[in-house]
């Protein structure tokens, strides 16, 4: 036996002690956060005071009022309504992405990793080239490819996650392959699907579900940055991004119709990165992982 | 040396490999990319005879692995193609656009890294101290954040509201001065290196905290060494090697960060020729693009290994 | 005035539930010259003891009080630029584990140079020759390159050998040594006790050395203080405490490893129930009460320091009513081995890696378990003997070789094996803590193992894990415990009940105790050998403790570099001739008694892979008795004894000539290092 681990159980809780409280606050906030916007994501279409994507609801670039809480934008559109609107838009496509992507690619690294050999080689090699492209180029390139189309952004969307994420949940179950329960369960005749996702999955599951919350942060930036760069959702299905874009161009006259979209995107993404670190006690060890 | 010599070579050799491989994958996309070229360059109206002499003119009769093969031998040659839209070759076209991009991403690495290696150490030294929090907490909303909504919050505070910095950038030409121009690259940089630079700190406080709590820098500071050697020669080298990678990482982060940041602020750069490329279907210079940031990121990539194993001999001798 | 005086020390550290007390109450003093050899178990707190000795506070320490008294100057009150004087020049501590307490960024060579030059303001010119002669003193051979390597780059002797030069670089008045040979093979722990001893007699430093192992503490202290749970329990001359142990903890400690050639058929081990509790508050009652043997009503309150004899002190009420040692009890086994082969594995050969960088683990090994018998699997790191235990149980597919268990011969692959195989075939892996399924409860984890043999309805399946907890001495409740609410011992009593819940036939144990405390270890050898005893299983046991093996054993075999170099019967190995090598590694045991200071036998170089492809005998390069050239050039044939043989040019008699006078009394030999 070792000192090291002599030591262990004395000083082990200290750390964890002094995180452990406010690891609750810092996981209350934001979540909260999230909780509002999904329910403004199911319940904002009725709550809207005008139609999202009629025009001339008011006169064109009016400054927030009580009739247009915050303004109106070049086409006379209530930026209220399409903020609303917008959040279904973009959590049901981000959320889709990110499930498909991490989903796929987490049973990808899963069974490689508990594979090994040839299987892995390869998987790995290909995970190499995809991420060889920056994830918005590859995003970008794939999107166009396929035309635009709300599946065709979630599927792009998760074909730039599924590489990262198979090579999280690989070096997440790497260590574990050796351990003692793996080989007693090897042992006892199980399959490697039993292996994998009864006895390995439920130990790698907080750095999976780490793993999900940093890939929904992501996907909202790269949905975001697809609609603002005009690849995203189509037009007249109202998107934060494209709005932004859109009133980029008289921004010095009307600046609160790329304001208000611009904190919509701001507060969410901040929060569910928040959750993200909240829910991951070695936060930024996952920078690289995350880029 | 040897062994470090041999590292190299490995890593060049596996740096072509990534790059042929980026190819094949940027050709393959790109060929499914919808719409006829012909038909772009000849108009609605062109007759088939017109299209079929044309597409024979460019090869895109040929079978695709013959168009690779064209296309590849072409780039070895110093030819990167000829660009259907502007119908001039693609390196003239690229150079003036590359230059501004390069000034640009330049500027945000000087920016970012430096301040992100120096106050992810500091935070590190100070744990949690009020002002490791405060930076550790700023860095969350930074590095979340989409670079065309820092920017355009940015526009609207310095340039609608304060009117202190010109609302977009590069468009003057050559008739600028120097002030002019840094003015007006003040807020593309600062927009462009924020998520970088919240992500350097976070990784740089992460890494020397772990090595801080190592047996080995308990070990240097039982030597009775003074804090400022053990911070130098034993900390340093150790925590910086993780970082690097996350250095070369953010370069890659750049390139996405360039679309949308030269896109906000109509920067003529290549990251928004190429939204202007994939708008207007001119593969060959959509093709050149990417293969120049997968290169550049690839050798970020490569730079950050040889760097991570100058600093660190366990590199690569597993 | 004592060099160190050290007075009321305590030390608390602060966590999640409470304060802790990890040290309390520890006063002595120590001379130049002296070495205190403080023994205790894992959780006693004796690494936290060390670094408050040096005025170190270690992560989390919420409280350091007391009085310690370096040479005149106290160092838990005197500012940091003292401290920083005073470490590395006057007081120095090498740790446990080389390798991470060694920068990795940094040649060896610099890491000694650095301390010289702080504290004497050597040139770097100067410190060349004095890093030259600070390798020199510990052994490493001059005109390497030694100093110029990382510390990856090299063994982990090596490596143990450049932190006590950087320790001795500056002739320090005090040297801690925290438990500094327990990572590294026994040959070597020899080797480096060896160069301990002879830097004590050179420069008379003073020692503080920190051991759970009562065989090294009995081989270089002085004095020894017993620890438990953060106190001093007993102290007093090294001859006190291993001939006349007053405290009951002491003594259960000293009767739960086997004594030289004590086997389970001559007594059981004693051990000790219970576990050391986490100190939140000042106890009233006895730190020892709840596991002690002995308690009496008095033991309610704590009891002062009592003089057994002149400066042998003990913290115990009834310590001068038993101070014998517990009197031997019957054999731990009355079970004998039959003539039935439950195994009988042939030219078993194993290689990982491919062509280029191939390691030959396992080269036409063999062996036979007879049924009831335990084979006794020993070698050090690196001898390939989990290797073979691994594919005998089909958990690597062997590259050659037959294997017939139960009179058939049987695949290589696991998958390929019949379920009845899989079934009677069990294994109990090294590492208590990776054994378990951290998310599942023992009871889960105990069922799906039973039902994937056979289906059983929930009641019956309830009936049998009931009675697989009892088996290992455990009670119903601990089915709904997950696996970190366990101790080391208790996870690996789970374990041994899932193995032991599908009748097994062979149970191969890869080093089942090599991760437990001393007194754990003695409790499952005997829960082994009672569950053999109602199961009439065979075992193939593996460890790296010889005198355990030796103890619990029918049949041994030792392994050297993937090679078997010597089997038998245990008992024959009691007389010599034995294999070189053999003899070296029973050389290397630590006995728990301060007398057994022979003359030792030591190995020179350390273990590597190229001597597997010389034509010689594999050990020809570490050999102390080689022959000649043909130890170099010819593979040496078996050499059989009656009940054993080995593989050795040198035959019976004359290797019987070269060890007369008992296995490993020779002259050391010279060492060298690679």
């Amino acid at each position: 036996m070792t000192d090291q681990a002599a030591a262990a159980p004395l000083t082990a809780g200290v750390e964890s002690g002094r995180t452990g409280r406010s690891w609750r606050a810092r996981l209350v906030v934001p979540a909260a956060v999230v909780l509002i916007y999904l329910l403004l994501a199911a319940f904002g279409e009725a709550l809207a005071p005008y139609s999202a994507t009629d025009f001339n609801t008011g006169p064109p670039l009016n400054a927030p009022s009580w009739a247009h809480l915050f303004g109106t934008d070049g086409f006379g559109r209530d930026v209220f309504s399409r903020v609303l609107v917008g959040t279904r838009t973009i959590l049901l496509l981000s959320i889709a992405a990110t499930l498909f992507g991490v989903g796929v690619g987490g049973g990808i690294g899963l069974v490689s990793g508990y594979r090994g050999g040839m299987l892995d080689e390869i998987l790995m090699r290909l995970v190499d080239i995809l991420l060889a492209l920056p994830g918005l180029l590859l995003a970008i390139l794939i999107l166009t490819s396929l035309g635009p189309s709300s599946l065709n952004l979630v599927v792009s969307i998760a074909i730039v996650f599924v590489p990262k994420s198979a090579r999280i949940a690989r070096s997440a179950i790497l260590p574990l392959r050796g351990h003692g329960y793996v080989e007693a369960a090897r042992l006892r005749g199980a399959s490697t699907t039993m292996i994998v996702f009864r006895e390995l999955l439920p130990n790698v599951l907080p750095e999976l579900i780490v793993e999900f919350c940093l890939r929904f942060a992501y996907a909202l930036l790269l949905i975001s940055s697809l609609g603002f760069l005009g690849f995203g959702v189509q037009p007249p299905t109202p998107d934060w991004g494209l709005m932004i874009s859109e009133a980029r161009n008289y921004v010095s006259i009307a600046p609160w119709a790329v304001l208000f979209p611009a904190l919509a995107i701001g507060i969410l993404v901040v929060a569910v990165n928040a959750l993200a670190d909240a829910l991951a006690s070695t936060g930024e060890r996952r920078a690289e992982q995350y880029l | 040396m040897n062994s470090l010599a041999r590292f190299v070579v490995r890593r060049l050799a596996l740096l072509v490999l990534t790059l042929f491989a980026v190819s094949v994958l940027i050709f393959s996309i790109t060929q499914l990319l919808p719409g006829d070229v012909a038909t772009m360059i000849l108009g609605m109206q062109a007759t088939p005879q017109d299209l079929a002499t044309l597409r024979a003119q460019l090869g895109l009769d040929q079978p695709a692995i013959v168009q690779f093969g064209r296309w590849l031998a072409g780039i070895l040659q110093g030819d990167l193609g000829t660009s259907t839209r502007f119908q001039r070759p693609v390196i003239d076209i690229i150079g003036p656009p590359l230059r501004n991009s390069l000034v640009l991403g330049a500027a945000g690495i000087l920016f970012a890294v430096p301040l992100g290696l120096a106050l992810g150490l500091f935070c590190a030294l100070r744990r949690n101290s009020a002002a490791d929090y405060a930076i550790s907490s700023i860095t969350i909303f930074a590095a979340a954040m989409p670079e065309f909504v820092t920017g355009g919050l940015m526009i609207i505070v310095f340039s609608t509201w304060l009117g202190w910095l010109p609302p977009f950038a590069g468009a003057g030409g050559t008739t600028r001065t120097l002030v002019q121009s840094a003015s007006e690259l003040i807020m593309p940089v600062a927009s462009l290196s924020l998520v970088i630079l919240a992500y350097i700190l976070r990784m740089m406080r992460a890494s020397t905290v772990e090595v801080l709590d190592s047996a080995f820098v308990k070990a240097a500071l039982l030597k009775g060494l003074d804090r400022r050697r053990v911070i130098l020669f034993h900390v340093l080298p150790v925590a910086l090697g993780p970082t690097l990678s996350v250095i070369a990482l953010s370069i890659g982060w750049m390139a996405g960060g360039l679309v949308i940041v030269e896109s906000l602020f109509g920067y003529p750069g290549i990251g928004r020729m190429l939204v202007f490329v994939i708008r207007n279907r001119d593969v060959p210079l959509l093709q050149a693009i990417t293969l120049i940031i997968a290169a550049v990121y690839a050798i970020a990539n490569l730079a950050a290994d040889i760097g991570q194993r100058l600093l660190d001999p366990r590199v690569g001798t597993a | 005035m004592a060099l160190l005086e050290v007075a009321d020390l305590a030390v608390d550290y602060s966590s999640a539930r409470g304060t802790v007390q990890a040290v309390r109450d520890v006063t002595f003093e120590l001379e130049r010259d002296e070495v205190l050899g403080i023994v205790g178990e894992s959780g006693s707190g004796k690494s936290t003891l060390a670094h408050a000795i040096l005025g170190y506070r270690l992560k989390g320490t919420s409280r350091l009080q007391g009085r310690v008294t370096f040479d005149g100057v106290s160092l838990l009150d005197c500012p940091p630029a003292v401290l920083r004087r005073t470490w590395g020049r006057r007081m120095a501590i090498v740790h446990q584990n080389p390798l991470a307490s060694l920068t990795p960024t940094m040649r060896v060579g610099e890491q000694i140079a650095e301390t010289l030059r702080q504290h004497r303001g050597a040139t770097h010119v100067d410190s060349r020759s004095a890093v030259a002669a600070c390798l020199r003193s510990v052994g490493l051979p001059e005109g390497s390159d030694i100093a110029r390597r990382y510390p990856h780059q090299l063994s982990g002797g090596q490596r143990q050998r450049i932190t006590i030069a950087i320790a001795l670089s500056l002739e320090p008045d005090l040297m801690i040594l925290d438990e500094p040979t327990t990572n590294l093979d026994a040959t070597t722990e020899a080797v480096i006790l060896d160069l301990l001893g002879e830097i004590k007699a050179r420069t008379h430093t003073a020692m503080v050395y920190i051991s759970h192992n009562l065989g090294v503490i009995a081989r270089v202290a002085t004095r020894v203080a017993v620890m438990y749970a953060g106190e001093f329990v007993e102290y007093g001359r090294v001859d006190d405490i291993f001939r006349s142990p007053a405290h009951p903890y002491t003594r259960a400690l000293l009767a739960c490893r086997p004594r030289a050639g004590q086997t389970k058929r001559d007594a059981s081990l004693q051990w000790i129930g219970g576990e050391i509790r986490v100190r939140q508050e000042r106890a009233v009652e006895c730190i020892f009460r709840d596991r002690c043997p002995a308690k009496t009503d008095p033991c309610a309150v704590a009891p002062g320091w009592s003089d057994m004899a002149s400066g042998h002190s003990v913290r115990c009420w009834n310590a001068s009513v038993s101070a014998q040692i517990a009197p031997a009890s019957g054999p731990a086994t009355d079970l004998q081995p039959t003539d039935d082969i439950v195994l009988d594995a042939s030219q078993i050969r194993k290689t990982f890696g491919r062509r280029s960088n191939s390691v030959r683990a396992v080269n036409d090994v063999s062996m036979r378990v007879r049924r009831g018998a335990i084979v006794g699997l020993v070698g050090e790191s690196g001898s390939g003997k989990s290797t073979l235990l691994r594919c005998i149980a089909g958990l690597e597919v062997a590259d050659g070789g037959k294997t017939a268990y139960l009179g058939a011969d049987i695949p290589a692959s696991l998958a390929a094996r019949d379920r009845e195989i899989l079934k009677t075939m069990q294994m109990v892996f090294q590492d208590p803590e990776s054994t378990l399924n951290p998310s599942l409860t023992i009871g889960t984890t105990l069922r799906r193992h039973l039902k994937s043999f056979r289906p059983v309805d929930s009641s019956e399946a309830d009936r049998r894990i009931e009675r697989a907890l009892e088996q290992v001495r455990l009670g119903p409740q601990y089915q709904h415990r997950l696996p970190r609410e366990l101790s080391g011992g208790e996870k690996q009593r789970i374990a041994i009940a899932r193995a032991f819940l599908s009748a097994p036939e062979l149970v191969l144990c890869d080093e089942p105790l090599s991760s437990l405390d001393v007194s754990v270890q003695s409790a499952i050898c005997q829960l082994l050998l009672d569950l053999q005893r109602d199961s009439h299983a065979s075992y193939v046991f593996v460890s790296h403790d010889l005198s355990i093996v030796r103890y619990m054993a029918d049949r041994i075999t030792v392994m050297y570099l993937g090679e078997v170099i010597e089997e038998g019967s245990a008992q024959s190995f009691d007389q010599p001739p034995v294999h070189p090598y053999t003899e070296a590694l029973f050389s290397a045991t630590q006995l728990p008694d301060p007398a057994a200071k022979s003359q030792r036998v030591r190995l020179v170089g350390q273990i590597s892979e190229a001597d597997k492809y010389g034509l010689g005998c594999i050990f020809n390069s570490r050999c102390h008795r080689r022959k000649g050239p043909e130890c170099a050039d010819a593979f040496p044939p078996w050499q059989e004894l009656p009940e054993r043989r080995y593989r050795c040019h040198w035959s019976a008699p004359e290797l019987r000539g070269l060890q007369e006078g008992g296995i490993g009394a020779t002259p050391v030999a010279p060492y060298a290092d690679r």
